[in-house]
C-alpha cells in the first residue's frame, strides 16, 4: 500500500463500503489521516451509500442506542443520543445529506423536551444545538429547501435600466419547520422554524388547528400536517413558506394519528397508525395537485402493510425504498421499477424493536 | 515500449484504450499503418503485458460495471470470472497495475485494481486490515488510547 500515492489511495478507499469506515480509521496514521481528508470526501462522492439512521424510541425504557442500516441490510452500532427519547423528529437537514437533526421527544416521567441534538453521520457526533421556543413531543418536522432560481441571472446586461439589474432577489433560507405535539396534558398549535445558515429558532404561525402525533412531510416545498389527536384530528394543514400562512386542505377520509410519513411521486403517503376502531394496516395517499386522498389499489403506491401497526416511523431510501422501523419488526419495501414489491422483513435492531424511534436516510 | 526496453505490439483499438497513448497516436492511424513506437518508461515489463493482457480481454469481452456499493469481499460476486481471477494475484503486483492504470488512463483498469484493494478491506478487522496489507500499527500509545476512547460505543454495543 505504500506504493500508492494519497490520490490512489483515495481512489481505494472511496470504494470501501461505509460499514468498514471505523475499521480503516483505526489501522494506521496514514489511513486515518486518508479518512479524514477533503481528497477522500471528493472520492467518495461517486461511491455514496444509503444508510438509514435509527435511534432513541421506548420499550420498557426510554433508550439512547442509535443504529445505521447498511445496503446489506446489517446493523452498525453509532454513537448513543445525549439522552434517551421517543416520540421526536429525526430530520435531515437536506435530502440525502449527512447531518440529521433530533428535535423534542419525550423523557422519562412524560416530560417534554425542547433539546435540539445535531448528528454529523459521517464523524459520528452528536452536538447539542439551541433548543426549540417550546418543548414538545409528538410533533411534526421536515426541512425545506429554498429552490434554486435560474431566470434572474441568465439575462445579459442591458444600458438602458441599471437600476433594475442591480435588484437583489430574496432568496429563501433553508428551514427545519415542526409545528403541534404535545405537552403539559395538551396538543399543541405552535409552530417554529430552524434557520439551518444561522441556527436559530423562531416561531412560525401557529397551527389553525393544534394536532399531536400527527404525520408531517414536505410535498413540493409545502410542509403538510396530516391527522393526529386533538382538534386537528382527520384534518390536513399546509404552511407555505412564501407566505408563512396555514392553509387547511382536504380532509383524511377519517382519523387517524402516529402513522408514519413518507413521500414517493410526489405524493404523501400515511403508513399504519391508530383509526379511532385501533391500529391499521393501510396506506393512504394525499396528491397535492387535485387536493384529494386516495385509499385504493394502485400498484405504483406503497402496498398495505402485512399487519397492522403505529408508532413507526418511515425513511425513504435513494433507490426509493422505503423502510418502517418503530411498533414491531422493521420492514423495508422495495422499489421495483415503477411500482412497489410486498413489505419484506429486516433484521430486527440489536437491541430489539421499539415504538416511535427517530429513523432519517443518509448518504455517506 | 516499457521502462526496460521491452517491446510490446498491440493493435490500435487495444492500445487506445489507454487515454495516454491515445494522446500519442496521430488521429487517422488505423490497423493498416506501420508500427509506432510509444515509450512507457514509467511501467516495467511484466505490468505492461498483464495491463495489455486486460486491454485485450476487454476488447473482446468488456468488464461488466462493479456495482456500488461494492456487494462482497469476493471479487467473482462482483465482475465477471475472467476479470476476477486476472486480478487475483500478489498485492505487489496489484498495486503496479493500480500505479500503470492511473498512469496509462485506463479507467476499467483502474476501476477494477481499486474495487480489488476495497474488496480486501471490506468487513475486516482494523488488525486484519494490517496483516492484510502488511501495515504497521504507527499509533503513539496515546493515540492509541484516544482512538479507542473514540471508539468505545462501538465495542460496547
Amino acid at each position: 500500500m505504500d506504493l500508492l500515492s494519497d490520490d490512489l489511495l483515495y481512489c481505494c478507499l472511496a470504494r470501501v463500503p461505509f460499514a468498514s469506515y471505523d475499521a480503516l480509521r483505526l489501522v494506521s496514521r496514514r489511513l486515518r489521516g486518508a479518512c479524514g481528508s477533503e481528497g477522500y470526501a471528493r472520492e467518495r462522492d461517486r461511491f455514496r451509500e444509503s444508510l438509514v439512521v435509527v435511534c432513541g424510541g421506548s420499550d420498557w425504557g426510554y433508550r439512547r442506542e442509535a443504529w445505521l442500516l447498511t445496503p446489506d441490510r446489517t446493523w452498525l452500532a453509532r454513537p448513543a443520543l445525549p439522552f434517551g427519547r421517543d416520540a421526536f423528529c429525526l430530520t435531515a437537514a437536506r435530502p440525502f445529506g449527512d447531518e440529521l437533526y433530533a428535535t423534542g421527544g419525550r423523557l422519562r416521567g412524560y416530560e417534554a423536551s425542547a433539546a435540539v441534538s445535531a448528528f454529523d453521520a459521517r464523524a459520528g457526533t452528536w452536538r447539542e444545538c439551541a433548543p426549540m421556543l417550546q418543548a414538545r413531543f409528538g410533533h411534526g418536522a421536515a426541512a425545506l429547501r429554498p429552490k434554486p432560481k435560474l431566470a434572474l441571472v441568465a439575462v445579459a446586461p442591458r444600458r438602458r435600466r441599471p437600476a433594475e439589474q442591480r435588484r437583489i432577489s430574496v432568496t429563501q433560507k433553508p428551514l427545519l419547520v415542526v409545528a403541534g405535539g404535545y405537552r403539559d396534558d395538551a396538543e399543541l398549535a405552535s409552530a417554529e422554524a430552524l434557520d439551518l445558515v444561522t441556527g436559530r429558532w423562531r416561531a412560525i404561525a401557529p397551527l389553525p388547528f393544534a394536532t399531536c402525533y400527527a404525520a408531517a412531510a414536505v410535498v413540493d416545498g409545502r410542509f403538510y400536517v396530516a391527522g393526529g389527536a386533538g382538534p386537528g384530528d382527520g384534518r390536513l394543514q399546509m404552511w407555505d413558506p412564501a407566505t408563512g400562512e396555514w392553509a387547511r386542505r382536504a380532509d383524511l377520509p377519517q382519523s387517524r394519528q402516529s402513522a408514519a410519513a413518507v413521500v414517493v411521486a410526489g405524493r404523501l403517503s400515511l403508513i399504519g397508525g391508530l383509526l379511532d376502531l385501533g391500529e391499521t394496516a393501510s396506506v393512504i395517499r394525499y396528491c397535492p395537485t387535485s387536493d384529494a386522498w386516495q385509499w385504493g389499489e394502485d400498484a405504483r403506491a406503497i402496498p398495505w402493510l402485512p399487519k397492522p401497526r403505529s408508532g413507526a416511523t418511515a425513511a425513504l431510501l435513494a433507490d426509493g425504498s422505503v423502510l418502517l422501523v418503530g411498533g414491531g419488526s422493521p420492514l423495508v419495501c422495495r422499489r421495483d421499477g415503477d411500482g412497489y414489491r410486498a413489505w419484506e422483513d429486516v433484521a430486527d435492531l440489536p437491541t430489539g424493536w421499539v415504538r416511535w424511534p427517530g429513523a432519517a436516510t443518509v448518504e455517506l | 515500449m516499457s521502462q526496460e526496453g521491452d517491446q510490446f505490439e498491440v493493435e490500435v483499438k487495444v492500445a487506445k484504450m489507454s487515454e495516454l497513448v491515445k494522446t500519442m497516436i496521430p488521429e487517422e492511424a488505423d490497423e493498416e499503418e506501420e508500427a509506432q513506437e510509444i515509450p512507457l518508461p514509467n511501467v516495467k515489463s511484466h505490468v505492461l503485458a498483464k495491463v495489455i493482457e486486460f486491454c485485450r480481454r476487454y476488447a473482446e469481452e468488456p468488464m461488466s460495471e462493479i456495482e456500488k456499493p461494492l456487494k462482497s469481499a469476493n471479487m467473482h460476486e462482483v465482475v465477471q470470472e475472467w476479470y476476477a481471477n486476472y486480478v487475483d494475484v500478489d498485492q505487489e503486483l496489484l498495486f503496479e497495475l493500480i500505479l500503470a492504470a492511473n498512469y496509462m488512463d485506463i479507467k476499467p483498469l483502474l476501476d477494477l485494481t481499486c474495487a480489488t484493494v476495497a474488496s480486501m478491506i471490506k468487513g475486516k478487522t482494523p488488525e486484519e486490515i494490517r496483516k492484510t496489507f502488511n501495515i504497521v500499527n504507527d499509533f503513539t500509545p496515546e493515540e492509541e488510547a484516544q482512538v479507542r476512547e473514540e471508539n468505545k460505543w462501538c465495542e460496547e454495543a
